[in-house]
């Protein structure tokens, strides 16, 4: 019997590491947003930010719905095909692929950004092809790490995230004691306020520093009582990464630098003016924020880049975590060939699906560096895309990815509530109107519609202010849904409508292998008692 | 170990009104509004772990 059963993921992935892995992938979004955000978006820097908080928030009630009520581990991918079918499904899952290999290589990339504070040689603007070959290394060497396995990452991740949980109250404690003025903040808000294009672009970067609960719906199906664990995980996770983001935001526009700042001309700088038009310090705004905080920046100047750069990677190595798990999950509804299902006997980690997009992260890291390395590729990416590379051509990328695929995981949450509401939901967005539809009691999720919007309008400035995210983007999905019309008929399989799905089987197996037995016995009973009424058949 | 987690939530919460009260003290406008979102969230944080400590500690195990 052993023999014939195929290896699956295993659930090795506790409470604390269910945060922890989403704590590492959201919370080094900061380090990377921030100097890009300020950037752009400069004195309305905060409002940027808090706009994309408020759709984050969103973002995180519904997935924490939707990953504990369904635990696996395909996340939003899984909750769009279960809610709106294969094909959609598929377009949201390959977003997310796209944004996961992307996350592979933007936080490597900014890892050794956050190194050059310390190591002069990784300086990007002067040393491009050291900058380009570290980078390469770390995304193969953490290649390599998630082929070999889950706990062994999980524990270093835990530890970090509690470092730097640690390190980011103390640095906002210092800053916010002996170095923020309100005046400065006023002062700066209406004397650097951006256009509203900038403000637009802003708006669509500060979206990076929120992406990452995609990686506990992904752990899901590895964490041990997923439906209790993952609201609790979920809720202390959106909290903690807003906080920072404000804190953050608001501390860099209204701090006085610890060391006064000077120009190329010798002119006084406010510390955000550090980041316009200087790709080498948009890749590190913490480690230059908290060299500017009084007294701690004394010590924070040298750990912050090392801590900085260990979170990022740890993120990094999300992005490998996540695009290989999607591409399994994908892989098992038969949206993508089975080979990305084949999990390795001895390690039983998806090995095919982790060296292929691997592979592809560093094809992403190629084109972003490749201006830097070639003088002939800066004067064809400033033809075509007004200059934009490295960071900025990762960071368009991103958002593009993440927008598109969060704009359909909330469509998937109205249709789920409608289509099934017989599976138990431990917890649900709050403001629901109940109503009924086709004689079964549904609750109106009235908060993801405000989420759609939200999510719906930062894909729009995506698209409306970013040059290569609205060419390589929207190319990604083509190029995407070409595959798979070339697979779904070579498989003999509908293209554009779904395969037959035994949901209710597929969801009582879900809660069974998570370990919710009474989940599943109400689920099962839900289904009874509709079937009794004559109710729900088919879905 | 719980009296030490418990005056850490402490510290967020008197860390938030203060944050609050410094954002104020530039007046009543509307560039302290994300300043003051940002005292209240951490100041409401804190005063929720509190609450939760209080009234179902094993919830924090």
């Amino acid at each position: 019997m052993s023999q014939q059963r195929k290896p699956e993921l295993r659930r090795a992935v506790t409470p604390w590491g269910s945060f922890a892995w989403g704590y590492s992938d959201v919370g080094a979004d900061i380090f990377v947003g921030l100097g890009l955000v300020l950037a752009y978006a400069a004195g309305a820097s905060n409002v940027a930010f808090l706009f994309a908080g408020i759709v984050y928030v969103l973002i995180g009630l519904a997935y924490t719905e939707l990953a504990a009520t369904y635990p696996v581990a395909g996340g939003g991918q899984f909750f769009v095909m279960r809610g709106l079918g294969d094909f959609f499904g598929f377009i949201a899952g390959w977003a997310v692929l796209l944004d996961f290999t992307i996350d592979v290589t933007l936080f490597a990339w900014s890892c050794v950004d956050y190194l050059s504070q310390l190591i002069p040689v990784f300086v990007s603007s002067q040393h491009a092809w050291v900058h380009f070959a570290v980078v390469l290394i770390l995304i193969c060497a953490l290649c390599g790490l998630n082929v070999l396995g889950v706990r062994e990452s999980t524990a270093f991740q835990s530890s970090v995230s509690a470092i730097d949980v640690l390190s980011e109250t103390l640095i906002l404690c210092f800053g916010f004691l002996f170095a923020f003025d309100p005046m400065l903040l006023v002062h700066t808000m209406q004397s650097a306020w951006p256009t509203p294009f900038a403000l637009m672009q802003g708006v669509s970067l500060a979206i990076i520093s929120f992406v990452g609960l995609e990686s506990i719906s992904q752990a899901a199906q590895e964490t041990q009582r997923p439906a209790s664990v993952i609201p609790r995980t979920s809720t202390a996770l959106i909290l903690t990464i807003l906080i920072f983001a404000l804190g953050y935001s608001n501390l860099a526009l209204g701090m006085h630098p610890w060391h006064p700042l000077h120009d190329a001309h010798g002119h006084p700088m406010a510390f955000w003016q550090l980041f316009p038009n200087n790709g080498d310090n948009q890749g590190k705004g913490v480690a230059l924020l908290a060299a500017q905080v009084p007294y701690w920046g004394l010590i924070a100047q040298y750990y912050v880049p090392i801590l900085g750069a260990i979170l990022l990677l740890i993120s990094s190595n999300s992005g490998v975590f996540g695009s290989s798990r999607i591409a399994y999950a994908m892989s098992r509804a038969r949206l993508l060939p089975s080979v990305f299902q084949h999990v390795h006997r001895r390690f039983r980690t998806p090995a095919v699906s982790i060296l292929t997009f691997c592979a592809l992260a560093i094809v992403e890291l190629v084109f972003a560096a490749l201006p830097g390395l070639d003088p002939g590729a800066r004067w064809v990416y400033g033809k075509l895309f007004h200059g934009e590379d490295g960071i900025t051509f990762l960071g368009d990328l991103y958002a593009f990815g993440a927008a598109t695929s969060y704009s359909f995981v909330f469509i998937a949450l109205i249709a789920l509530r409608l289509k099934d509401p017989f599976s138990p939901r431990k917890f649900k967005m709050p403001l629901n109107i109940p109503m009924r539809v086709r004689g079964l009691r549904v609750e109106f999720p009235v908060i993801a519609v405000f989420g759609f919007i939200g999510i719906a309008s930062i894909l729009a400035f995506t698209l409306i202010t970013h040059d290569i995210g609205r060419i390589a983007g929207p190319a990604w999905l083509a190029f995407g849904i070409l595959c798979y019309v070339i697979y779904r008929r070579k498989k003999r399989l509908p293209v554009w409508r779904s395969q037959e799905h035994d949901w209710r089987s597929t969801q009582a197996e879900i809660l069974r292998n998570a370990g919710e037995l009474e989940l599943m016995d109400e689920y099962l009973q839900n289904l009874r008692a509709a079937e009794a009424a004559g109710q729900g058949q088919g879905r | 170990m719980i009296p030490l987690r418990l005056a850490f939530y402490a510290l967020y919460v008197v860390l938030g009104a203060a944050i609050v009260v410094r954002v104020l003290a530039a007046g009543l406008r509307w560039e302290a509004f994300t300043g003051v979102v940002f005292g209240v969230l951490l100041a409401a944080l804190g005063v929720y772990r509190m609450l939760q400590f209080v009234r179902r500690p094993e919830r924090l195990q």
